[in-house]
């Protein structure tokens, strides 16, 4: 660089007129250091010691500011002190206040126990009376049966079911049987009747709870044989009436108590213990019952029915829907009431195509149009028939379709008994063939309709769950109400175990208290429910374990636990770094200089 | 004849878990688009293409979440107001008159999407904008968009990493809300989203590897954008050509043979290890469509009752012979399964307990919590080195 560009470069010559200035002030003897000077860019030199080669003249170049006086080091300190005991005392517990995640405290052992099934052991005592009015020792006799009862609950490890066997009282029975319509204690009534024609036979009683178990009269030279012949049968009717429902409810249970679902540790011990318990009891599901499971619709404490009539032309215009259910179904949902309520709505779809996937064929044998099995599952034209519910319990839909006059009689050649079928949980289909000119075209009056709904009835206690047998309708939804608490308990207990499970791998997500409270709750209801249960009081026991699946639902769908955002380590540091950085390094550096400054002040006393 | 049906079903049963049956009742579709502008008219179409499909198979508008992240339909700049079309030839119209779009424009966020697969929904949310599956539910989930590297972008501003998606899965599999997933993505390095999955019984697809990117078929002059991308072009071609109804007996081994890693541009993805079934077992429409099993009475029902009557106080009686029969069906069954070991082995493993360790984490290969903490001290350090040295020649 010329000097002489130095001169005419105005910015060199501000540089140059400064660095008099400064070499006024500074004192400064030294020319050619000065001049040196005068040749650097940087207007605070750097390289300023190197070029003295010894740091001490440079100090001695430099005007040394005044001593600081005791005040302004003690403010610095105060104002240090001061900055420091806000970030500590005001910023951390802020930092924390504002950034952890608010996490309730929940019974987690107790959530697991539930889950894997410890704190309740299922039972379902079922009280049986016994009437045996024209036998002489039927106290001998029931004593027989519950041995054998008894030896046979033993014998299958663990039962939930547990018979118990009493004698009716004698004589008030005219008096007592409205009594026991309503004592639910009681699961079926036993009605010994000597019987010389047929000899053993049972025969349920189709609308009470009562049995009759019909025993050929005892010849007076053998009346211990015919006793013992009586009680085997006596125990054999018994598991007959009960066995499905009891099979299934073990199904139910199953995962409860081995539960695959249950993931984290189980301890080795309780493990064994399942294992043991397989071992005892390898049974597999029967095909009968997955069939079953497979149907049936979740409980829920309020279904809502749709009953559609679908017709492929204009006609029939109206159907008698309203006056059919009030007589043909109603009755059916009162007994059902109990276990859960119905809404009930109805629509007709006129010029309802079915899918065009479905093509039926003309079979001149049985002079009808036939629909294949695998037609049927694409039966629905869920495109095109507004079958979408608004409402927000579950929905079962029952349809009536009237097919085209020219594609009818339209059949299901496999279907023996009506013209229906049944879809898993979703409702059934009843197919209704109209003569051609009949009366019955324009409207559908409700005798017409009364097979259809026959058949809607049986669908819906199949897709509700009710046991096919026995034929008693109160013993059937006796059983349900048994069966149905048995999966509001698996459920509630469960969910229970998948919050908790969540709650332990998801460290990030906050969980209200709303959601500690549900638990809380969901729990006392489940032992409620399981009391009830011991207790035999089963509708009771539904009703609590109800309430108990619906809080642990709820505090399982707690819409503020939602784990949105996934933040690695990286992330966070990434995030804190330029805040605490700026804020950090200049209240550690105060206080090293602070605590040098300290030092070398004691150091300089003690010299002194 | 009775009887080997019935066979048939106890060993399905007994392949599959004690809870998690092969046999499915309902079918859901969640399809989504992500992306907004007129510039991804292609997502869209992908989208809807989908939508199209599964619905012409049968699944029914209820069960199909459709989240549409912007109106390309009404956008001004579209040639054919209304439309959206996912081919130059103009052919169908996807946004055609039976449409229901169930979350639209910027509903369709990471937040929504997550509360939607778990349903933690807030409680006024509508029936149709709801999952409302259980553990019999078989799902079909489609997501497209832009995406990278263990993430999809949402609408521009956010976007869903890969382990959002597998802890909302696990969250839908711990409370038992599908029976088998189908997960089909077609983004940038798609194959990377459904990596960190940990949930059993899901099956994932996806259209492009690691740094790859999934380009678009083709471009409609007129429309004046891409209209499709290729991988989701040719599934639909797949599907259309060959899944002509919902009886098809295509299986998802089939789908999976007919890409072609040269025409789609991109190496797609498989990941099966989560899946229980063998592919050539699945059916398509076991996802894409809907079919339903069906009783029929006579087979596994009794019709014959006159239960109205009954629920007034009549009755009817089921003879000894049928009961017995029933029994000795059930109990032949039984034995049968016994003697056949394999059947019950597998059955055993598929019982095996599944631990859930929590959200996967995203360490490098040989990279320990150590190494890490290491690291970030060490940025720390930096820091105070830097502030250091520039407070050493502050003061000189």
């Amino acid at each position: 660089m010329e000097p002489s560009d130095d001169v005419q470069d105005p910015l060199a010559q501000r540089r140059l007129r400064y660095r008099e200035l400064l070499r006024n002030i500074t004192m400064e003897s030294d020319d050619t250091a000065g001049a040196k000077d005068t040749q650097r860019d940087d207007v605070l030199p750097v390289g300023f010691e190197d070029s003295q080669g010894d740091g001490a003249t440079v100090e001695a170049t430099f005007k040394q500011p005044p001593p600081e006086t005791p005040e302004t080091i003690r403010t610095r300190s105060w104002v240090l002190a001061t900055f420091w005991i806000i970030a500590v005392f005001l910023g951390l517990p802020l930092w924390h206040a504002t950034t952890t995640i608010y996490r309730a405290p929940l019974p987690m052992q107790e959530m697991q126990n539930w889950s894997e099934g410890k704190l309740c052991k299922t039972e379902f005592p079922l009280l049986v009376e016994v009437e045996a009015p024209s036998l002489p020792d039927a106290e001998n006799l029931l004593k027989t049966v519950q041995h054998a009862l008894d030896d046979a609950n033993d014998f299958a490890a663990h039962k939930p079911h547990h018979l118990r066997l009493r004698l009716a009282a004698k004589g008030k029975s005219s008096d007592e049987e409205p009594k026991v319509e309503k004592d639910e204690n009681v699961a079926c009534l036993l009605r010994l009747l000597p019987d010389s024609q047929n000899g053993f036979h049972h025969n349920v009683q189709s609308s009470s709870r009562i049995v009759d178990i019909h025993y050929p009269p005892p010849s007076s030279s053998s009346q211990s044989t015919v006793n013992a012949g009586l009680a085997k049968f006596v125990a054999e009717t018994l598991e007959v009436l009960f066995s499905q429902e009891q099979e299934l409810i073990e199904h139910l249970l199953l995962p409860q108590t081995s539960n695959p679902g249950s993931l984290n540790a189980l301890s080795s011990q309780s493990a064994d213990e399942a294992r043991d318990k397989k071992a005892h009891q390898p049974r597999p599901i029967t095909a009968d019952i997955s069939r079953r499971m497979s149907r049936v619709v979740k409980y829920s404490a309020n279904y809502h029915l749709t009953f559609s009539l679908f017709t492929a032309t204009s006609l029939p215009a109206s159907w008698d829907i309203e006056s059919a259910i009030s007589q043909y179904l109603t009755p059916l949902l009162s007994a059902l009431s109990p276990i859960s309520n119905f809404t009930i709505s109805t629509q007709v779809q006129y010029y309802a195509s079915i899918s065009s996937s479905v093509t039926p064929a003309y079979d001149d044998e049985l002079k009808s149009w036939v629909l294949k099995k695998e037609d049927l599952s694409s039966f629905i034209n869920s495109a095109e028939w507004p079958l979408a519910s608004i409402s927000n319990d579950p929905n079962l839909n029952f349809i009536l379709y009237i097919p085209h006059p020219s594609m009818s009689p339209l059949t299901i050649p496999s279907a023996t008994h009506s013209n229906s079928f049944l879809l898993p949980q979703w409702g059934g289909v009843t197919i209704l063939n109209l003569e051609e000119g009949a009366s019955s075209l324009n409207h559908l009056s409700h005798p017409i309709l009364k097979p259809a709904l026959d058949t809607f009835a049986t669908h819906l206690l199949a897709l509700l769950g009710a046991p096919p047998h026995p034929a008693s309708l109160p013993i059937r939804l006796d059983s349900l109400t048994r069966q149905r608490s048995a999966e509001v308990l698996v459920s509630a207990s469960s969910t229970l175990g998948s919050l908790q499970r969540l709650v332990n791998a998801l460290p990030s997500i906050s969980i209200p208290s709303t959601v500690s409270e549900s638990v809380k709750d969901s729990i006392r209801h489940l032992s409620l429910a399981c009391e009830e249960l011991r207790k035999g009081r089963f509708a009771k026991a539904l009703e609590m374990g109800r309430i108990a699946q619906e809080e642990a639902e709820k505090a399982f769908f707690e819409r503020t636990m939602v784990a949105q955002v996934y933040f690695p380590d990286e992330h966070k540091l990434a995030v804190y770094m330029p805040l605490l950085g700026p804020v950090s390094v200049p209240l550690v550096l105060g206080v090293i200089r602070e605590l040098k400054r300290a030092i070398a002040e004691f150091k300089k006393t003690r010299a002194k | 004849m009775k009887l080997s049906a019935w066979t048939g079903v106890a060993l399905s049963s007994l392949l599959s878990t004690c809870f998690c049956h092969s046999q499915h009742t309902s079918n859901w579709a969640v399809l989504v688009s992500t992306s907004r502008f007129w510039f991804n008219y292609r997502h869209l179409a992908n989208v809807l293409s989908m939508y199209r499909t599964v619905k012409r198979l049968g699944i029914p508008d209820s069960q199909i979440i459709l989240m549409l992240s912007d109106d390309v339909a009404c956008n001004p700049r579209n040639t054919f107001p209304g439309t959206v079309y996912n081919n130059a030839d103009r052919a169908i119209d996807l946004y055609g008159d039976n449409i229901e779009v169930d979350y639209r424009g910027y509903e369709v966020t990471v937040e929504n999407f997550i509360r939607l697969l778990t349903d933690r929904v807030p409680p006024d949310t509508p029936r149709s904008k709801r999952l409302l599956t259980d553990d019999r539910s078989n799902i079909f989930i489609y997501m497209t968009g832009h995406g990278g590297n263990e993430f999809l972008k949402f609408q521009d501003a956010e976007e869903i990493s890969a382990f959002d998606i597998a802890d909302a899965f696990q969250q839908m599999f711990e409370k038992k809300r599908y029976n088998e997933m189908l997960f089909m993505i077609d983004t940038c390095q798609a194959n990377t989203m459904y990596s960190k999955f940990y949930s059993p019984n899901i099956l994932a697809t996806g259209s492009s590897e690691l740094d790859q990117s999934s380009y678009s078929h083709h471009a409609d002059n007129d429309v004046g954008v891409a209209v499709i991308d290729r991988y989701t072009y040719f599934n639909l071609e797949y599907l259309e050509t060959h899944v002509k109804n919902a009886s098809s007996k295509h299986t998802l081994a089939d789908l999976f043979s007919s890409y072609d890693p040269v025409k789609i541009a991109s190496t797609p993805g498989i990941r099966t290890d989560l899946f229980r079934r063998d592919l050539r077992e699945v059916l398509i429409t076991d996802f894409l469509g809907n079919v339903q099993s069906v009783e029929v009475d006579g087979d596994g029902m009794r019709l014959d009752e006159d239960l109205l009557a009954l629920a007034r106080g009549a009755g009817y009686n089921i003879s000894e012979k049928e009961w017995e029969e029933a029994m000795r069906g059930t109990r032949n069954l039984y034995d049968h399964v016994n003697g056949n070991g394999n059947v019950k082995k597998e059955g055993n493993v598929a019982m095996e307990q599944r631990t859930w360790a929590g959200p996967a984490k995203v360490h490098k290969n040989g990279e320990t919590d150590f190494v890490r903490t290491l690291m970030s001290a060490g940025a720390v350090a930096v820091c105070f080195v830097g502030y250091w040295l520039f407070s050493i020649a502050d003061k000189v």
